[in-house]
């Protein structure tokens, strides 16, 4: 396919994604690109990857894999065209991310089981993309969890990485989350929503256990949660 | 001391929807619960008495190489059960992974150990933890309480902990 007006021309137009922006600064500041991070991943694995282009029959749009995507500026002249663009490119960025990091995760949980008392790699990943994403990576985890709310195994141990984040860092999604968790039919899943809830403490995750504790069949669970809320109360 | 100690991550242990009556997760086997090195599985020799677990979880909290405090689950296991199922143990102070001096002696090593013997072992951790009888949960807060009162009466040196697990022991 010959150069295309309508990628130059949106690419010109449409501002840059504020999530993107920082990526493209970060990539700028990086020494060495693309070099390999102790888990084997790319550490930018959170550039975007990717660009927006006309398919050939002008139907729709190719995602092809984005080398040098240009820093844009604001236009006041931005057309409806351009804003459903922009949005149908944030879209996109975020659902391929979302497939990325789910990879991701989950090839980290199956190498190696959270363990009480140590880190785990996928900590340093979650912790990477609330960073990165801010907002954003409450909707991208969520859907992750959502989508494999029956691998029990994988959204417990996706439950203990949040739980292990600040709780600043996390709310008000992560809460959120770990409600969801606690309604789980798995006892490992409801265990490591009781441990995030435990490990972020505050008035939020006292009410919650306490409504909670009330409602919960399992016995050692029922005791833990009651021992927490005692914890908590001090 | 007549019980052994082994920590476990409690929620493995329990059955879930595809495991039959008294069956056991794969994960409870293959995960951190179980985890062999040299066919040798750590334990530590404690009373069946909260107060005595509590200083097996104290040892396990203060390894040197900690880096999170986080709940610990706690099994015991009767030790006659285990010569009486042709297990063998011995007592290995020099390989207790704890920085509270006075509490090395409690290790021992199951030794030998084959598939057949571990799942004679974990058939007895899933039944003494489904039973409660055994099995003991120390939450986040009483794992804290347990290193900041071995730190206040010297047991342990802060110092010697990691620089991460320092933080995160200080901050409530």
């Amino acid at each position: 396919m010959s150069e295309n007006v309508l990628t130059s021309t949106v690419a010109n137009t449409i501002p840059t994604p504020w999530f993107f922006q920082s990526f493209l600064e970060d990539d700028a500041r990086a020494e060495q690109p693309g070099k390999q991070s102790r888990y084997g991943f790319p550490e930018n694995i959170f550039t975007p990857f990717f660009r927006l282009e006309e398919s050939s029959d002008n139907s729709s749009f190719d995602c092809l894999p984005l080398t040098g995507f240009p820093m844009a500026s604001s236009s006041p002249r931005m057309t409806n065209a351009a804003t459903t663009m922009k949005s149908e490119l944030e879209r996109l960025e975020l659902a391929f991310t979302q497939k990325e990091l789910e990879k991701i995760l989950f090839s980290l949980f199956e190498n190696e089981p959270i363990e009480d008392g140590y880190s785990h790699p996928a900590e340093q990943i979650v912790e990477e993309v609330c960073k990165k994403y801010k907002a954003m990576a409450g909707a991208l985890l969520q859907g992750i969890y959502l989508k494999n709310v029956k691998r029990t195994a994988f959204i417990a141990s996706l439950l203990r990485c949040i739980g292990r984040q600040r709780s600043e860092k996390v709310a008000p999604w992560g809460g959120v989350m770990a409600i969801a968790g606690l309604s789980h039919s798995e006892v490992e899943v409801r265990d490591a929503a009781i441990r995030a809830l435990e490990s972020w403490g505050g008035h939020e995750s006292l009410w919650v256990l306490k409504v909670y504790a009330e409602i919960e069949t399992v016995s050692w669970l029922k005791e833990y949660i009651e021992q927490v809320v005692r914890d908590l109360s001090d | 001391m007549d019980y052994l100690a082994r920590k476990i991550s409690r929620a493995k242990w329990d059955p879930t929807l595809y495991t039959e009556l008294n069956d056991i997760r794969a994960d409870a086997i293959t995960g951190p619960c179980l985890r062999t090195y040299g066919d040798a599985l750590s334990l530590w020799r404690c009373h069946h008495d909260k107060m005595d677990v509590a200083e097996v979880v104290l040892a396990l909290a203060s390894a040197p190489d900690m880096e999170k405090l986080d709940p610990i689950d706690i099994v015991l296991i009767y030790e006659g059960f285990l010569p009486a199922n042709h297990l063998q143990f011995e007592a290995t102070p020099q390989n207790a992974k704890t920085l509270v001096e006075d509490l090395r002696a409690r290790h021992v090593d199951v030794i030998n150990l084959t598939m057949t013997k571990i799942v004679k072992l974990a058939t007895e951790m899933a039944r003494n933890v489904r039973n409660n009888s055994t099995f003991y949960r120390f939450t986040k807060s009483q794992v804290r309480d347990l290193l900041l009162f071995a730190l206040k009466s010297g047991r342990l040196n802060l110092n010697d902990l990691k620089e991460k697990f320092q933080q995160e022991l200080k901050s409530r």
